[in-house]
């Protein structure tokens, strides 16, 4: 094993025991553990939803260059990406599950969808994707080789839709002029394809055995370029959406962003999605050949920083009401803006990210066709 | 200084009236309450109503039971509140949280309090805000179970037995009109959980007893216009208690009507109507 699996073993599972204890509580008090109301009805789970989501769909985009692109310096680097698609989808749904006020009726989701949701539409995308995903697993442990490309490419058609459907799920909210906007489901595919190539780098420098060859170092230039393309991207859509607000001088608008810009959460803008998601993996990465510690150093600095762009448009967008002088009508601490996490929405996030972790490290520690073939020879 | 005798008797007038509003309220308010719309109770015989009844709420009265006669579809239920009436009491607020046994953290009609002008002319605006039951409504298409549905009569209806409690149709909602039970009782906290914490609700005519892990707890709530109460011969709790005569309730279809009257004044406007979701609460100023 690893000396990083070991290290990170114990501390996952102090993790998962707090996620336990979450879970305990969440459904041991219902609802009532949560810190949510009716003017903030969604909170850190649902942004930690659609982020784990979107850095599935993003880890699979290398699984796709490698397998259908024929990309072969991402061989080493697709092995990872299929097991990391595989458990942070099944921690996003995981958290969305959760956050149901009715957790007995989640199956009503496959017996009475409506298709003219999107989050109805929605679940049958992150069905299929999860099937393909483990038809992939199954090609990989058998060696069906020539099944792989098609699977790949069928998995990216469901990423893209999906990936591009969550942003549609809140841009289809004209309720909320924040949300609402067409260029919000572009926004959720590049933050999903820079979080989700940069979840592979990390895994990549943390767990690679053995000397980094020229294979390794061609897998993490096009990863590095991946990144900073998609994080490029991501700037230049994240300016379009703030400047286009602010200047619309629409009081509604504006107020949303400055609440971002300025309001008491300013510092997850500036400090964790703008100087940590990106400036700090920019200039992480802005030199080529980055070394094991660099390019995981910045792949976590992204990781970290996306997510918190993601509580960045769930959250100011509830947090103006919808109509001036609502909160202050029928005071009750359910019917306010303001919105803090609980400690079980800490508890459960901390536990389902950690348990994803751990699943992922005992699967490339313990499933030999998960590591690429040459670390498998390294390990024996 | 001292008032006038013209002021005198205005205050007096207005006493009477107001005394005579609250009367009939009260009288149709003991209508029994939340009497879920089943055949025994549709059996009762209501009261007969005059022809021409000089109290508004009187006329309402006769012509809900009108437009009971008539086939669900062919029914529009729609709401009018005169804002120059409104007092700001929350009388209506409260009588809805009775009738519909609401609990912490659930309204279905705030009183939105305004403060308008500089001094000297300063006044005050309140805005009553039940569910628009609008005729586009946006928290439908979002529900990914179809739990929220236009029923036939304009309603817009929550089957709680349906909704998974996704609270999406809560945000698609432009004015705030839906908010999500998560459980709570007034006397939690307390050494025992207080009967009226636990009492039977009527709402959309189905009796509920308030339960843990029992609906509605958990899901998505809103105001239906007291449709339980309608579909008894009776007038929405809010309309019935309302000190000021401000709110009116009626079918919109029914050009005879009160509330056809009201929604066609030059002076009416509707929230949000930008947005095109046409809502059926009318407010007249």
């Amino acid at each position: 094993m690893l000396r990083t699996s070991k290290l990170l073993l114990p501390l996952l599972a102090v993790g998962v025991v707090a996620g336990v204890i979450g879970v305990w509580d969440r459904f041991a008090t219902g609802e009532r553990a949560l810190a949510l109301g009716s003017y903030v009805p969604w909170g850190m789970w649902i942004g930690l939803y659609v982020y784990l989501v979107g850095v599935s769909g993003g880890a699979f985009l290398v699984a796709f260059l490698h397998n259908t692109l024929g990309i072969a310096a991402l061989a080493r680097p697709a092995r990872y990406a299929v097991p990391i698609s595989l458990v942070t989808l099944g921690a996003g749904l995981f958290l969305v599950m959760l956050d149901l006020g009715r957790v007995d009726r989640v199956y009503e989701l496959f017996t009475r969808t409506s298709f003219s949701s999107v989050l109805g539409a929605m679940i049958w995308v992150y069905t299929i994707y999860g099937v393909v995903l483990l038809a992939m697993l199954v090609a990989l442990a058998r060696g069906w080789t020539a099944q792989l490309p098609w699977l790949a490419l069928s998995g990216m058609v469901l990423v893209v839709t999906f990936g591009g459907g969550e942003g549609a799920l809140f841009g289809v909210v004209a309720a909320k002029s924040v949300w609402s906007s067409a260029i919000l489901p572009v926004r959720f595919l590049l933050s999903a394809a820079a979080a989700g190539l940069a979840l592979v780098a990390l895994a990549t420098a943390l767990f690679h055995r053995g000397p980094i060859d020229a294979e390794d170092q061609a897998a993490r230039s096009l990863l590095r370029r991946g990144i900073v393309l998609a994080l490029g991207g991501f700037v230049v859509v994240e300016f379009a959406e703030l400047s286009i607000a602010m200047y619309s001088r629409i009081p509604a608008v504006v107020e949303a962003h400055r609440l971002i810009l300025f309001g008491p959460y300013w510092w997850m803008f500036w400090v964790v999605q703008l100087g940590l998601g990106i400036v700090l993996p920019l200039a992480l990465l802005w030199r080529s050949r980055p070394g094991s510690v660099r390019l995981g150093a910045a792949a976590t600095a992204v990781v970290v920083g996306l997510a918190g762009a993601k509580q960045n448009i769930v959250l100011p967008g509830l947090a103006i009401p919808e109509m001036k002088g609502l909160p202050e009508a029928f005071v009750d601490p359910r019917l306010t803006t303001a919105y803090f996490p609980g400690s079980t929405e800490w508890l459960v996030a901390v536990g389902v990210i950690a348990a994803a972790a751990l699943v992922f490290i005992l699967a490339v520690e313990f499933v030999p066709f998960l590591r690429p073939a040459v670390e498998r020879k390294v390990a024996q | 200084m001292a008032p006038t005798t013209s002021q005198r008797l205005n205050r007096r007038i207005t006493r009477r009236r107001a005394l005579g509003l609250a009367a009939t309220a009260s009288a149709l308010a003991t209508i029994p309450i939340a009497a879920p719309a089943d055949a025994a109770t549709r059996a009762t015989p209501l009261p007969a109503l005059p022809d021409r009844p000089s109290n508004v709420l009187i006329r309402m009265q006769g012509e809900l039971q009108r437009a009971l006669q008539k086939p669900i579809e062919e029914r529009r239920w729609a709401m009018a509140i005169d804002l120059s009436k409104c007092i700001g009491c929350s009388a209506c607020t409260i009588a809805c949280v009775a009738e519909n046994r609401l609990p912490p953290g659930v309204v279905y009609r705030p009183v939105i309090e305004e403060t308008l002008g500089t001094y000297p002319h300063v006044s005050r605006k309140f805005t009553p805000r039940p569910c628009m039951q609008c005729d586009e409504p946006p928290c439908v298409p979002v529900c990914p179970v179809s739990a929220t549905y236009a029923r036939p009569d304009g309603i817009v209806a929550i089957d709680y037995d349906a909704c998974i409690g996704c609270r999406y149709c809560v945000t698609a909602c432009p004015y705030g009109a839906r908010t999500a039970d998560f459980g709570g009782a007034y006397s939690e906290g307390t050494p025992a959980v207080q009967p009226y914490d636990t009492g039977k609700s009527h709402e959309y005519s189905k009796t509920r007893e308030r339960a843990e892990g029992a609906s509605p707890i958990g899901n998505v709530r809103k105001c239906h216009f007291c449709i339980h109460r309608v579909e008894a011969g009776m007038l929405p709790a809010c309309v019935t208690t309302c000190i000021g005569g401000a709110t009116f309730f009626g079918d919109v279809n029914d050009h005879e009507s009160l509330i056809h009257e009201l929604a066609g004044r030059p002076t009416v406007s509707r929230l949000k109507e930008e947005l095109g979701t046409k809502p059926k609460v009318f407010y007249v100023s």
